[in-house]
Formats: C-alpha cells, sequence, structure tokens
C-alpha cells in the first residue's frame, strides 16, 4: 500500500517536472518569437535616437504617434495594402478552389498517372523562387502582362499550390469514404460531392492552406520588384523598402511602416491561429 | 447544382475582376517592339506637321521621387518634357539592391529601358557594354559641359564613350563639432590623432569613428585611402591591381597594417562589421559617433531637416587623416565617378534618349541644382554656382575638393569585372576581420586578379 502510495507520489512528482520543463520552453520559444515584434512596436514609438539607448527596451515618453500618421500619409499604405489585398486575395482564392478540386481528384478518384502527378505538382515545393524569375519575365511580356497583377498572381498560385494540395491531400485521405458513398446513393454528383460533402469537413485544412497562402505571399518583394514597374500595382513590401530609404535617418518612422504593414498578416494569424493549428496537426502531419 | 451555378459564378467573377484589373494599363509601351515596326513602317506617311508621340522608360536607383536626386531627376525630366511636348517618360525606380538585381533581369532579356541609372568604371560598366546594351555616346557633344578631366575616362571602355557621370565621389572624415569640442578633441589630422581621440570617446561610451562593414565597398575604400597616404601616388595601387602585383609592395602591406592598427584600436564602432550603411549613418547622425567616413555625397546631412537639429548644425567635414612616417599628404584624394546614365543602344527612341540624358546633365540645370540644393558634387565646374551662402559643411567638402592635388580617379574594387568587385570586397571584409592576414590579403587579392583577367 505504502509502496504503491510513493510510487505514485513519485510518478506524480516525475509529471509536474516534465510539465514545467516544457513550460520553461515554451515560453522561452514564445518570448523569443514575439520579442522582434514588441522590439519594432516598442520603438516606433520612441524618439530616433532612442534607438540607441543601452536598454532592450524603452518606455515611450510620451509615445511619439506622429511617427505612424507620417508613415501612413508618406509611406503609401492604403494603395500598397489594397494592391496586395488584391493580389493576394485573388491568389487565395484560386490556390484554395484548386486545391480542394484537386485534393479530391488524387485522393478519391482513380486515373491513368494520378501518383505521378500529385509527385510533379508537390516537385513544385522544391523549385527556388529565383531560378524563375528570368524565365517567367520573359514568357510574361511575351503575353503582354508584366506590370499587371497577373504578373504576380499566376506565380504566386504556381509556388503556393504544391503546399495546398499536400496539404489537402493529406486532409482527404482522412475523410471516410463512406460519406460520400451516401451521397453517391442519394443522387449526389461530384461537384455537388466536393462543394457540399468534402469543403464542410475539410474547413480547418482550407483555413491552413488560406493562411499559407496568404503568409507566403504578403511580404513577398523578389518577384514583385521583377515583374512590376510602375507604381500603380506596386504591393506593400515596396512601401518598406522605398520608406527606409527616403527616411534612412527616421528610423522610428521607418518601425512605424513596418508594424502598419505587418498588422494584417498579425490579425489573420490571430483570428485563425487555432484553425492553423488543427489543420497542420490533422493534415499534413497525420497524412 | 446550386453549388455548380455558385462556383462557376465565383471562377467567371476572379477571372473577369483580374483580366479587367489586369488590362496593361499601357499597351503602347509593354508591346514595345510591334508598336515600333509599326511607327517605323508609317513614318513615311507621317504628316510632318504632326510628331509621333514617345514614350521613353527610365530606370532610376532614387525611390525618394520626392526629394533630393529624386526630384531633381524628376524635375529636368519634366523641362524636358515642356521643351518637346511629344516625349513623355515612365520612370520606375527601385532602391539599390533590387535595382541592380531587376537591371540585370533587363540584360538578361535584352528588354533595357531606354535610359536608366549606370555606375561607370570597368567593374560595373564592362558587362552593359559586353552585352552591346549601351548606346555610344559623341564625347564631342560634350565638349562644353565642364566636365573636370577623368569624369568621362570612368565611362569610356576601348576608347568609346558608354555614358555620362553625374556624381564626383570622394572620401571625407565627417565630424560632429559639438562633440569634438566637449571632449577636448581636435580634428582629427593624422591616424594617431583619431587613436588618441578614439581612447577618450570610447571611455566615455561614444563611438569614434562610424563605417559600415556590411556594405563592404567603404571598407575597401577606406583602405585604399591609407595605402594612397603610404604609396603617395593615386596611380600606384590602381595600377598594381590591374597587373596583380600587389603582393610584391611594401608600401601596401604597410597601408594594410595601417588599417589593423585602427581596427585594433577600437577607432570604428565595435560593430561594424556587421552595420549596414544606415545603421552606421544613424550612429553619426543620431550623435551615437563623433566621426564618420563616407563619401562627399552625404555633405546632403547639413541640411537635412530629419537629422535631429543639435546634430545637424555641428557636422563638419575634413580630409582623410594622414599616417604618421608615410610621405601621403591629406590632399591626394581617392575621387571616383560612381554614379552617372546611360542609354539603350536598342532603344526604338535612341535619339530622344540621348537628347533628354544630356538634357538631365545639363551644367546650367544639374550642376546648378545638384551643388545649391546639397545633393551631389557634380562631376563637372561648378564655381560659377557657388552662392556665398553655403553651409559649413559645404564649404568644407569645396575646400577639400579644390586644394585637392591629385586624385586616383577611381578606386580599386572597380577596376576590373563585377565578380572581382564582388570578391574583393568580400575579401577586404575578412582582412579587417582578421581572417585573413594582410600578406595573405594582398597575396589573394593579386590570385583575384588573374581569375579576373582570365575571365
Amino acid at each position: 500500500m505504502t509502496n504503491t502510495h510513493t510510487l505514485n507520489k513519485t510518478a506524480k512528482q516525475k509529471k509536474l517536472i516534465i510539465k514545467s520543463i516544457m513550460w520553461a520552453i515554451m515560453s522561452l520559444f514564445a518570448v523569443l518569437q514575439f520579442f522582434p515584434l514588441i522590439w519594432v512596436t516598442n520603438f516606433s514609438l520612441t524618439k530616433d535616437s532612442d534607438v540607441f539607448t543601452s536598454g532592450i527596451l524603452k518606455v515611450p515618453d510620451p509615445p511619439e504617434w506622429q511617427n505612424y500618421s507620417l508613415a501612413w500619409v508618406n509611406g503609401n499604405i492604403l494603395k500598397y495594402t489594397i494592391n496586395s489585398m488584391f493580389v493576394v486575395g485573388t491568389t487565395i482564392l484560386i490556390v484554395a478552389v484548386l486545391s480542394l478540386i484537386l485534393g479530391y481528384a488524387f485522393t478519391r478518384m482513380k486515373w491513368k498517372f494520378a501518383n505521378a502527378w500529385l509527385t510533379f505538382i508537390l516537385i513544385g515545393m522544391m523549385i527556388p523562387i529565383h531560378t524563375t524569375l528570368l524565365p517567367n519575365f520573359l514568357i510574361f511580356r511575351q503575353f503582354n502582362i508584366l506590370d499587371t497583377p497577373l504578373a504576380l498572381i499566376i506565380p504566386y498560385v504556381a509556388f503556393s499550390m504544391p503546399l495546398g494540395v499536400f496539404i489537402m491531400t493529406g486532409f482527404m485521405r482522412s475523410i471516410p469514404r463512406e460519406l460520400e458513398e451516401a451521397a453517391v446513393m442519394d443522387g449526389c454528383g461530384v461537384m455537388r460531392i466536393i462543394f457540399q460533402i468534402i469543403l464542410p469537413i475539410t474547413k480547418s485544412a482550407m483555413v491552413t492552406i488560406i493562411v499559407m497562402t496568404f503568409i507566403n505571399n504578403w511580404n513577398e518583394f523578389i518577384m514583385g520588384a521583377t515583374f512590376l514597374s510602375s507604381v500603380m500595382w506596386k504591393t506593400l513590401p515596396f512601401a518598406v523598402y522605398e520608406f527606409s530609404s527616403q527616411y534612412v535617418s527616421r528610423y522610428s518612422v521607418q518601425f512605424a511602416v513596418m508594424v502598419l504593414s505587418a498588422l494584417p498578416s498579425l490579425i489573420v494569424y490571430i483570428c485563425l491561429n487555432e484553425q492553423i493549428a488543427k489543420g497542420v496537426t490533422f493534415g499534413a502531419v497525420k497524412g | 447544382m446550386k453549388m455548380k451555378k455558385l462556383l462557376a459564378a465565383l471562377l467567371t467573377g476572379i477571372m473577369a475582376v483580374s483580366l479587367v484589373a489586369c488590362g496593361n494599363p499601357n499597351p503602347a509601351s509593354a508591346g514595345e517592339d510591334k508598336s515600333t515596326e509599326t511607327t517605323k513602317e508609317t513614318e513615311a506617311a507621317k504628316t510632318p506637321e504632326k510628331s509621333e508621340a514617345v514614350t521613353l522608360k527610365f530606370f532610376s536607383n532614387v525611390p525618394d521621387r520626392t526629394a533630393g536626386l529624386g526630384l531633381l531627376e524628376e524635375t529636368n525630366l519634366n523641362s524636358f518634357k515642356e521643351a518637346n511636348p511629344d516625349v513623355n517618360f515612365e520612370t520606375e525606380f527601385l532602391q539599390d539592391e533590387p535595382y541592380k538585381m531587376k537591371i540585370q533581369t533587363y540584360m538578361q532579356s535584352k528588354n533595357m529601358p531606354d535610359m536608366w541609372m549606370q555606375w561607370g568604371h570597368p567593374a560595373a560598366l564592362m558587362p552593359v557594354v559586353q552585352g552591346g546594351f549601351a548606346a555610344e555616346l559623341n564625347p564631342d557633344d560634350y565638349k562644353d559641359y565642364g566636365f573636370v578631366p577623368g569624369a568621362l575616362e570612368a565611362f569610356t571602355i576601348d576608347g568609346k564613350l558608354y555614358g555620362l557621370p553625374k556624381n564626383a565621389d570622394f572620401w571625407v572624415l565627417y565630424y560632429n563639432e559639438k562633440i569634438l569640442n566637449d571632449n577636448g578633441i581636435a580634428v582629427p589630422k593624422t591616424t594617431d590623432d583619431l587613436i588618441a581621440a578614439a581612447k577618450i570617446l570610447n571611455a566615455k561610451g561614444i563611438q569614434a569613428v562610424s563605417l559600415t562593414g556590411k556594405d563592404r565597398w567603404p571598407t575597401a575604400i577606406t583602405l585604399e585611402n591609407l595605402i594612397l597616404r603610404k604609396t603617395a601616388d593615386p596611380k600606384a595601387f590602381n595600377d598594381a591591381i590591374k597587373t596583380g602585383t600587389t603582393s610584391s609592395n611594401e608600401d601596401f602591406l604597410a597601408g594594410v597594417n595601417e588599417f589593423i592598427r585602427l581596427v585594433d584600436n577600437n577607432v570604428f564602432q565595435p560593430s561594424y562589421l556587421s552595420d549596414d550603411y544606415g545603421t552606421a549613418k544613424n550612429l553619426f547622425i543620431q550623435g551615437q559617433a563623433a566621426m564618420y567616413v563616407m563619401g562627399s555625397w552625404e555633405m546632403g546631412m547639413g541640411s537635412d531637416e530629419t537629422i535631429p537639429e543639435e546634430v545637424r548644425k555641428n557636422i563638419r567635414a575634413t580630409k582623410f587623416p594622414t599616417v604618421n612616417g608615410f610621405p601621403g599628404t591629406a590632399d591626394d584624394l581617392v575621387m571616383w565617378y560612381g554614379g552617372g546614365y546611360a542609354v539603350s543602344a536598342d532603344s526604338p527612341n535612341k535619339e530622344a534618349a540621348i537628347k533628354a540624358v544630356s538634357h538631365m546633365l545639363d551644367p546650367d540645370i544639374y550642376a546648378k541644382n545638384s551643388w545649391q540644393k546639397q545633393i551631389a558634387i557634380p562631376p563637372m565646374k561648378y564655381d560659377k554656382y557657388l552662392t556665398g551662402n553655403e553651409n559649413n559643411l559645404q564649404k568644407d567638402i569645396t575646400e577639400i575638393i579644390s586644394s585637392a592635388k591629385s586624385t586616383t580617379g577611381a578606386t580599386f574594387i572597380d577596376m576590373l569585372t563585377a565578380s572581382f568587385k564582388d570578391a574583393s570586397e568580400g575579401l577586404t571584409l575578412e582582412m579587417s576581420g582578421k581572417m585573413v592576414s594582410p600578406e595573405e590579403y594582398l597575396s589573394q587579392l593579386d590570385a583575384l586578379v588573374k581569375e579576373a583577367n582570365a575571365e
């Protein structure tokens, strides 16, 4: 009796220690992850010279809110944000629809070379962006779409789709076929099965795809700089680049631009963070 | 069924919005090749009183079009347009690094803009000339521009002129007069003065000299200044670079050792190897560093309203210090002609582009404004544009250039190919970080020259 009691006690203590270590490690990671964001936000509200103070952070006294108004007005933030939203929004829509349809085709339909095609699409994940810049530039020029949003949407979709298909196929494999069989018995067509039966079940995978596509493309600059030339369609990352060269000596205003341009991604992540975690654990990893 | 319709509507919507939004706003310029052919064909039929409107693409590395050089470029393009109403300009601009990347894409795709910002000297100019991208210009057209000797040479390869310089750049030591005075330090004249000043300033938590290592080229140019102090011959080091014979010269080694002595005595901020251009400059303009080594183009700091006033009004410049025991004087300048403009050899509107570039650099427009607005030191005679109202920093810079007895005309990193520039800058940084000894540095530099010459 006493022995069992002691054993239980030791086991409990062990559990507690492991839990504490886990908490310590997780907290450390959280701090490390969050620190740059906190730092940038902190110094976007201070005076320029405060960046060089010896302390890690500094209480803004008083907060320099005019840094934000200057960043908003002179940084073209609104125009570039609208452009980014259009380009990334369209990309997300196309990637989401294609991933769903392709995911279904690869996991549920039997057709020749299905696996080979799936591998072919997934290989896309291994292609570095830089190697595609020149060929894409030449092709886009041929099709007369340089300096238009299509010049960004097409490569963004191409680079985001492999990951989308990867997540979706993994997720769909875990959905029992009986559901669709029942739907077919009731006279459901393929499109209806995909959009009415499969889509609601794959919600968390879909959210993961949407968020991944958003985060990967929201800050993209290399393709933007290569394929766009006029101000008309420039996206948000341009604001940071252009602003930092214009306000080289105004660190705090630069930080304000960075905070403003990071805000949309942050909001998306905070709103959907539970779905993202679900999608990744249920879909990609399990699949 | 409902779902199907919804999906179809959604996809149609996406396509429609994309296509409408993606329609090229300026089909004439995007379909340049085709429209040019049409223009050529119809030229004969054209009525003499009606001239064809042309759009010239200009690619600049200055993203800020509302102030400084960017504003000057825009103003000059507009005044050209006023005189030539049938010419329009489409300006594209990117910051330095993305600019370099994109100009490569333009070159590789043989789709150069009509006119663009071009760096001078073989390292940058050679690829453009070898690829046949830059149009040849007639030096006689610029006889009256008053270009200083050596300026056009920076854009000349095999006796042919491929661009026009817009900057005369030389290395100076900027200092914060108040910080030096407050600490009882006289303006440093020699490297020993710098070391003595560093001791006093470092003890008080102030950085002595701010230098950027991350951008690499400023370290290389600072080193070249010290080598010049030893050789006292502006051509010696650059000539040795051409022939790959730097390691056999004791003077060069002495210059490199002097650089290491400055590093060892904490003359530069401790983080200089990883500090980029902006960080190094900010250390100085936020009053955290007493001095700053950089090119003459930073003279605009004296009137830059974004710099805190207590620093701005105290910024002065002096000649790069001499070295005790070295024969070189402070009047030997490391000077080069970095930026300029070039015109595309394949441009369908080459003549108009050449005229536009010539207009942009017309001394009465460019030399006058770039000096008076403190944008750059024009590579042409500008004494007639002095107003007498120059600030202290401008006066300092004028004094440095006007008392120069000899200039290098180029920097050693620009002497050979683009890959030599890249490799030699990296090697210089390794030497300054003591990963490579001064002796090894020079012999490896010679090896890089051999590689470059074999290219």
